[in-house]
């Protein structure tokens, strides 16, 4: 338990920072702060209540140098996911390459902007607002994002849009063979009032040499505005995932998010949510299937500020092999946010002897007239419907990835861009081999 | 003097009026009700006059024995006299029905100047008032209301009226959800609550409950106001014909 | 319920009853802690060697300790070289053989506690262990159990008289190593009760032990131990209060519980150390290391606590199930008030097979007060089978206070089950309307719903205990509505 990485040699190539004299001074003012706090900080470590159930001791054997701006050859573009039908901002570790992307048109009331234009476009918020929606002192790797990061990416969507095509980040990592690699993907999301768009980010790389990336993202959710976030992370088997999230929700606005995690050796995840002004909305959803060696780590906080917010977050585990699933879930209700409604329910499948899961909710309730409930199971598949299932003459295996797929499905269900949905069950519960008919299987 | 006297009685929930100038009497020894088509207020005049906080009285007054009752917290109310059965009863897990019942009579005893009952004298006092709804032992025992059916939980609220012994009895769609046996045993029991220092109010969609339970005084509450009164041949008339033929007159005036 | 009501009304005027300091004159050793300290304590309890240096190792490893920071609770540092380690009253320093011999202020005390010492005077069936400050005054109905091979004493006497018991458990259950607290009392513990129920035993009364602090700038740090052995069964209750002072005192106990095969422990407290005032000042920080080891097959430990007093509880009574089909239990209830502070919850490690384990919390905030449930279940990769189920529910009155749940689940075996549940809200308006529609006022409907709400973990105590708890329950909400 008590392992400190004092040596790690990891800490010293994460402890720069990105100089370029053209930046803004209130940028480089962020930078230096990030990094000072990096370098004081170092690696957490599990003597550190926010990574007790996740050791970085394989992740500190490595030492990641920062990515360069590359073009990737197709062959090394084998794997990237087809598009999900809208338009998509391809990023090749961590920086955008336009050639391979579809960008929205200035007309489409969403633009993909470079932080240049976006200090133009929306100079006060972009200024106000981004490396600062999410504080950083209790997040190193996010604090060494603010530090490093490269090029930062603002997606703008403008008042009163309705945009109905998802827009699609797709993060592609393509490894050095010579040394492993570090990018450090940084994008603020400005959703105006009552604009409205569905995001799809995901993550995912190619080849068999260990990288790290570690993304930050910022949402602002103006007022009414509606914002539904799929984050997918499929990186490969030795990849490190560490990522963060922050969304600043407004007034009668709502931010749904879906993390679904099937990749990388070591995934993390903070999620944020603020809930800042009466009636705001936060729905969190959450799927992981892991297996081998993987460590699946998901830290979410929905911080209840204002009165009358509801707040919904469902998040399941699916673990195989000898792998270790963690949730921590903390809601926060502030003191006067009146009326919460908060849920929380976390389930998790252990599929395997040597499967691990650490199931932490966490209620903070400072405000009385509220509604809070947690829940929490671990459990294994139902004895009793597997035996019902296959005394209508299924087969065994094919009950267990029936029942594995109604457990999943609760989540992916309510997943609205189909060909996402219809993409994630096959890379995730292989159910293209199952024979049954999907409809059935609509429960709740 | 009327035991109930309601004047021009405004009501608004959450900014919305729901009564809009209601009047009503009620002699003492009478049973009055008030029917009227779903949202026309009916259940709100209950839980006005038992003292419910969620609605703001705006205009008029409610005078109980020349009480002025919206001076009064639910409790003093309760212990003057008012008795509201529930539309629908709460359930309070892990509070005895006999602990709470006793509590209740104790609190009112002591309101009007009554020594309390003991253990004893109270079990002899509800046995007694159990045969009356043919209530079972075990529900007394069990948390108030707590996993009761439907019909149980509404014999239960007619079973604390008899206890109490309230001047007062409102009767909030007391029938709703009971089939036609368990309706027949509650109807006794409130019959035989009747009595000339007792006055009653029964909340009523259905004509259903007044073939047993039969009132001196009709009223039809429509839009937040009594729109019609009448003899109890004015219930039959409206199961005939249902409320619509009323909002036209009313639209019609 | 009126005339509890009235009752409790009464009560609520004198505040907390237990507040008052007997005339009673304490010897104690010097301020502070050092190794001299120690040995004075173990020389002047006439202790084996092996004992003594158990406490310094306990005490050498304190010192390369740090105080726990991790519960949700807050209190400046505290000065150990600022309290008496040791207090006993004078004329105890002979250990009286009879009650006859016990100074009558002492029996004077307990008698205003509620809890007299002489047996014709006692409510048949329940034996007490009297600890006042250090020391233990007396135990009742000792002979009575003896003729059943029960042996029920003061520690320092089962020291004397059983040190192959004492030396083979103590410790076993909570190391010295285990926390900052648990290292502090296995250094400096004065006293405390113990506990033997041999092969077959089913004790015939409750045992209880009633806990007193009396002198100023004093801890507390007694250590009970409870053996049963195979097949036996006992209930045990605890009891403690504490006079109202404007400073902080400590106390730091360790209770330590054994269940072989087939044994049974059933041991319950009701905590109403002294809370503070309603500024928050003064009042008993409670530190409190509690563990049951289920070793034997089929044994069982059921932990129910009703916790109302202190300043700050820091509480975590626990059960370690070891032995194969053995059954872990959780029952508590905490209320906080005024300023008070509660962390306490349990933790539950399946490690034999079969095991089972239930955890009900209920918690209650009032005033100003922050009260957080805190739990622990693990599943180890044995414990096939293990099945846990836990629901904590929390209820606030009023907009100031604060109310938490903590759990920590980890489950390492596929075979197990484990469900946790936990909600937090208000008091139900529509039962208060309820009530109040039947003539109940709203104080008094409050304490009625709360005690409803608390039922479940009140229906596991004795059935004295039970009345006492729903008192204290009522009596500490008393004004605590708006």
């Amino acid at each position: 338990m008590s392992q400190t990485i004092t040596e790690a040699p990891a800490y010293t190539s994460l402890a720069g920072r990105f100089c370029q004299s053209d930046e803004p001074q209130w940028l480089q003012d962020l930078r230096e702060r990030a990094q000072a706090l990096f370098a004081q900080k170092g690696l957490p470590d599990v003597q550190d209540e926010e990574w007790r159930f996740t050791s970085l001791r394989d992740f500190a054997k490595y030492e990641f140098i920062q990515a360069e701006p590359m073009t990737p050859t197709p062959a090394q573009l084998q794997g990237v996911p087809a598009s999900f039908g809208g338009r998509r901002a391809v990023i090749v570790n961590g920086r955008l390459v336009s050639p391979l992307s579809n960008l929205p048109d200035a007309t489409d009331g969403v633009e993909v902007l470079t932080l240049e234009q976006a200090l133009t476009r929306a100079g006060d918020d972009v200024r106000q607002h981004l490396g600062q929606l999410l504080p950083v002192e209790n997040l190193p790797f996010a604090a060494c994002n603010l530090a490093l990061f490269p090029q930062a990416i603002v997606v703008r969507v403008a008042a009163q849009a309705r945009i109905t095509q998802p827009l699609e980040l797709v993060f592609w990592t393509v490894p050095n063979a010579a040394e492993p690699i570090v990018s450090h993907p940084r994008v603020f999301v400005l959703a105006e009032e009552s604009s409205s768009i569905s995001l799809i980010e995901v993550h995912a790389g190619t080849g068999e040499i260990p990288y790290f990336t570690n993304p930050v993202f910022e949402f602002l959710l103006k007022r009414e505005a509606r914002v539904v976030h799929y984050r997918v992370q499929c990186d490969t088997a030795k990849a490190y995932h560490i990522a963060a999230s922050q969304a600043i929700v407004h007034a009668n606005a709502a931010y749904e998010f879906f993390a679904v995690n099937f990749g990388a050796r070591l995934s993390r995840a903070d999620v944020r949510v603020r809930l800042l002004e009466p009636a705001a909305e936060a729905t969190l959803y959450g799927l992981y299937r892991i297996d081998g060696d993987q460590i699946s780590d998901l830290h979410s906080v929905i911080d209840h500020a204002a009165p009358h917010c509801p707040s919904w977050e469902v998040v399941k585990g699916i673990l195989e092999g000898r792998s270790h699933g963690v949730f921590n879930g903390r809601i926060i209700v502030r003191p006067g946010a009146q009326k919460t409604d908060a849920k929380q329910t976390n389930k998790n499948l252990l599929l395997s002897r040597d499967a691990v899961v650490n199931a932490n909710p966490q209620l903070e309730i400072y405000a009385d007239d509220v509604k809070c409930t947690h829940g929490a199971t671990v459990g294994h598949l139902d004895d009793q419907a597997l035996f019902y299932l296959r005394s209508r003459g299924i087969q065994e295996d094919e009950a267990r990835g029936l029942l594995t797929y109604a457990f999943a499905n609760d989540v992916l269900r309510r997943i609205d861009v189909v060909s996402l949905r219809e993409w994630l069950e096959l890379s995730i519960l292989e159910v293209e081999h199952l024979t049954f008919d999907r409809g059935l299987l609509e429960v709740k | 003097m009327a035991m109930l006297e309601i004047r021009n009685l405004h009501v608004t929930v959450e900014g919305k009026e729901i009564l809009r100038g209601l009047d009503l009497s009620i002699e003492k020894g009478q049973v009055h009700a008030i029917m009227g088509p779903n949202g026309s207020g009916k259940s709100t005049l209950a839980q006005v006059i038992a003292g419910r906080d969620l609605y703001e009285v705006t205009e008029g007054e409610i005078l109980f024995e020349g009480k002025n009752l919206l001076e009064l917290e639910p409790e003093e109310r309760a212990c003057e006299g008012i008795f509201l059965a529930f539309q629908y009863p709460v359930e309070i897990p892990g509070v005895s029905n006999t602990y709470f019942l006793r509590a209740a009579l104790n609190a009112i005893r002591k309101y009007r100047g009554l020594e309390e009952l003991d253990a004893m004298e109270f079990l002899t006092l509800i046995r007694e008032k159990m045969q009356l709804l043919e209530m079972n032992d075990e529900l007394l025992q069990r948390s108030v209301n707590e996993g009761f059916s439907g019909g149980e939980k509404k014999r239960n609220e007619i079973f604390q009226m008899a206890v109490l012994e309230p001047k007062l009895c409102i009767l909030d769609e007391t029938d709703s959800g009971l089939d036609i046996d368990a309706l027949r045993i509650v109807a006794n029991g409130v019959n035989a609550l009747r009595s000339p220092e007792r006055s009653m109010l029964v909340v009523t969609h259905y004509q259903r409950l007044l073939d047993y339970i039969v009132p001196d005084v009709v009223h039809v509450l429509a839009n937040g106001k009594i729109v019609k009164t009448g003899s109890k041949d004015l219930a039959l008339e409206l199961e005939q014909k249902g409320y619509s033929w009323l909002e036209e007159e009313v639209l019609a005036q | 319920m009126t005339s509890d009501t009235r009752e409790v009304e009464q009560l609520a005027q004198q505040e907390y009853k237990y507040g008052f300091v007997s005339p009673i004159e304490a010897e104690t050793v010097p301020k502070g802690l050092d190794e001299d300290i120690i040995r004075m304590i173990s020389e002047r309890k006439k202790e084996p060697d092996w004992l003594l240096e158990w406490r310094l190792k306990a005490y050498r490893h304190w010192l390369t300790m740090k105080e726990p920071r991790w519960a949700n609770v807050h209190y400046p540092p505290i000065d150990y070289q600022d309290i008496y380690y040791y207090a006993a009253p004078k004329s105890l320093k002979d250990r009286p053989k009879s009650l006859d011999e016990v100074d009558p202020e002492l029996l004077r005390t307990y008698e205003k506690l509620g809890i007299p010492l002489r047996e014709q005077e006692i409510l048949a069936g329940v034996a007490v262990d009297a600890v006042f400050d250090s020391v233990s005054v007396a135990t009742t109905f000792k002979e009575k159990l003896k003729e059943l091979g029960i042996i029920f004493c003061a520690f320092s006497e089962a020291v004397q008289e059983h040190p192959e018991l004492v030396r083979k458990y103590l410790g076993s259950v909570v190391p010295y190593t285990d926390n900052f607290f648990a290292a502090l009392n296995s250094a400096v513990f004065s006293d405390g009760s113990f506990c033997y129920v041999p092969k077959g035993v089913r004790c015939p009364m409750e045992l209880s032990t009633y806990f007193r602090i009396n002198a100023a700038k004093t801890g507390q740090f007694e250590r009970t131990l409870i053996i049963a052995d195979e097949g036996a069964y006992v209930s045990y209750l605890e009891g403690c209060t504490a006079p109202m002072r404007d400073e902080n005192q400590l106390h730091a106990a360790v209770v330590e519980l054994v269940a072989l095969d087939n044994a049974t422990i059933k041991y319950s407290t009701v905590q109403n150390w002294y809370p503070g005032d309603k500024e928050g000042r003064g009042g008993i920080y409670n530190f409190v290391t509690k563990r049951g080891k289920c070793l034997g097959k089929n044994s069982k430990i059921s932990w129910t606590q009703v916790e109302t007093g202190s300043a700050i509880t820091w509480k975590y009574p626990s059960c370690v199930l070891i032995g194969d089909n053995s059954v872990g239990e959780f029952y508590s209830v905490a209320f906080t008030n005024h300023y008070q502070q509660a962390d306490t919850g349990t933790k539950m490690i399946h490690i034999g097979k079969n095991t089972r384990s239930t955890i009900v919390s209920k918690g209650i905030s009032a005033g100003r007060s922050q009260n957080s449930y805190r739990g622990a279940v693990r599943i180890l990769k044995g414990a096939e089978n293990a099945r846990n189920f836990s629901q904590c529910d929390s209820l606030l009155i009023g907009d100031k206070c604060g109310a938490h749940t903590f759990p920590y689940v980890e489950v390492q075996n596929p075979t197990a089950t484990m469900e946790h549940e936990a909600s937090t809200s208000k008091i139900n308006e529509d039962q208060l309307f309820y009530c109040q529609q039947r003539g109940i006022s709203k104080e008094d409907a409050v304490s009625m719903i709360v005690n409803g709400f608390c039922k479940e973990v009140f229906r596991e105590l004795p059935m004295e205990f039970a009345v006492e708890a729903q008192k204290l329950l009522s009596i500490s909400l008393e004004g605590s509505v708006g």
